[in-house]
């Protein structure tokens, strides 16, 4: 079924809008939350908020994308879950690992007295994603806003490991340049 | 800043480079050494099955050409798959087909998750009016079904299993406020299919129908969809599949594509869905 007759379902408050979209989405959903959550029950709990998440917000909202949107849905209420129960606020997944590269980069700059407002740092974040190779782009929101393992990335993108590796390490290391040169760190 | 907020930002950034990410991800669309010489074996034999096919199909003429006859077919193929015992005898289809969809054949770039479709209808009856729904495509050559998914909705004398609590507008208008409902879960796989039926006898039945001569139940191990479940015994009943979303991969013997098929059970608000599939419709 099209995303827009999906849609369409939601907005006729016709309960098979969620069948429809598990049919369409259920397995990305699911590899997504076991990504980021580290364990298959958690993410099935939060696959099932997503829909209901997406059930409670549509309408109003009409997504312009419903794969994105309820990603972005699902990707929230993983990292929730994960903040919430564990107690490193990390868990057991590959978001752990994600974190663990991404804290590498900057923590060794980060003034905790320094106040960066969220908006200021997402601007900074979407012009440093704008601004790398539509390759380089791929990888690093593959790896950091999906959480993907790279052996995953490696096998839809088609690039080897070692690639996406080094992709990541140079993405890393522009975005620790970006953020020193923006005052943030 | 520290590295959580860093995770919460990405979420902001501009939709059309998550789409870019999601449509790569979804697709497995670069193929390295090993699976571009597999993938090329698939896409030969299918070719050569296809060739076949389409050659008998030209001597006898299509045996599916038009909506209408796909319509015909999918309703003709269920009486059959009652009569089999594949399905219980409740399942019917009210009215007119809601959509009927022509898909072309899939090319290599179409490639999914293995398969590699050949020309088909998908008739669809979305629920509106009666307890079923469904998604059933029959092969244009031969006119059999080869990938169905059925739902059955529970009656209001069902005992449901478990029921979850949602917030939903008040007549479907956020501005008149929300409304607290509950949503009610149902294990009536007894409305699609015989309640005593086996796997084995289940997949006999299917091995039967499509023309192969036998079948082996196998394990379901894909990283990329996550699926990573172990196979059951045949003499497990279908209605007792381990898990929701349990997925059991199934060789027929005589495929000549070596494409597994899949089978699955779900549960949603309300109702309880069977899924399964394959891409070839004889063996």
């Amino acid at each position: 079924m099209e995303d827009e007759q999906i849609i369409e379902l939601l907005f006729r408050r016709d309960e098979t809008a969620i069948s429809e979209t598990d049919i369409k989405y259920g397995r990305h959903c699911r590899a997504t939350a076991k990504n980021i959550t580290g364990s298959y029950e958690d993410g099935e709990e939060c696959v099932s908020d997503s829909y209901l998440a997406l059930w409670n917000t549509v309408p109003p909202t009409h997504p312009m994308n419903l794969c994105a949107y309820l990603t972005g849905i699902l990707r929230r209420l993983c990292l929730e879950q994960i903040r919430y129960r564990c107690a490193d606020r990390r868990g057991r997944g590959e978001y752990a690992v994600c974190y663990e590269e991404l804290d590498e980069c900057i923590s060794d700059r980060t003034d905790p007295e320094q106040e960066v407002t969220f908006r200021e740092l997402a601007r900074e974040v979407s012009r440093f994603v704008s601004k790398l190779s539509a390759d380089d782009r791929v990888i690093f929101l593959s790896r950091y806003w999906l959480c993907s393992p790279i052996a995953v990335i490696s096998e839809c993108t088609g690039f080897s490991e070692s690639k996406i590796k080094s992709s990541l390490q140079r993405s890393r290391s522009k975005l620790r340049k970006c953020l020193v040169r923006e005052g943030m760190m | 800043m520290n590295t959580e907020m860093l995770f919460d930002v990405l979420e902001l950034v501009p939709e059309n480079y998550k789409t870019e990410v999601l449509n790569t991800m979804e697709k497995k669309n670069t193929i390295t050494g090993v699976r571009r010489k597999k993938l090329l074996k698939v896409i030969l034999i299918a070719a050569a099955i296809a060739c076949l096919m389409s050659a008998s199909a030209y001597a006898i003429g299509n045996a599916i050409n038009s909506p209408e006859a796909a319509e015909r077919a999918a309703r003709q193929e269920i009486e059959t798959w009652k009569e089999m015992g594949l399905l219980s005898d409740k399942v019917a289809f009210i009215g007119e087909a809601d959509d009927v969809y022509e898909e072309e054949e899939h090319t290599g770039d179409e490639y999914w998750y293995g398969r590699i479709f050949r020309h088909r209808y998908d008739v669809r009856w979305y629920g509106r009016n009666g307890k079923y729904s469904g998604n059933i495509c029959v092969d244009t050559a031969t006119g059999k079904l080869y990938a169905v998914t059925i739902d059955a909705k529970a009656d209001e004398d069902d005992t449901p299993v478990g029921s979850t609590q949602v917030e939903q507008p008040i007549d479907g208008d956020p501005e008149k406020g929300f409304e607290t409902k509950t949503w009610y879960f149902y294990e009536n796989y007894g409305d699609i299919f015989p309640e005593d039926i086996t796997v084995d006898k289940f997949c006999s039945l299917l091995a039967e129908y499509w023309g192969f001569s036998g079948y082996t139940l196998s394990d379901t191990h894909d990283g990329f969809y996550n699926e990573d479940w172990d196979a059951v015994g045949g003499d497990t009943l279908l209605k007792e599949l381990p898990q929701e979303n349990y997925y059991l991969t199934i060789f027929f013997e005589g495929d000549q594509s070596g494409v597994p098929m899949y089978l699955q059970l779900n549960s949603f608000p309300g109702c309880v869905s069977l899924m399964l599939g394959t891409n070839h419709a004889l063996g």
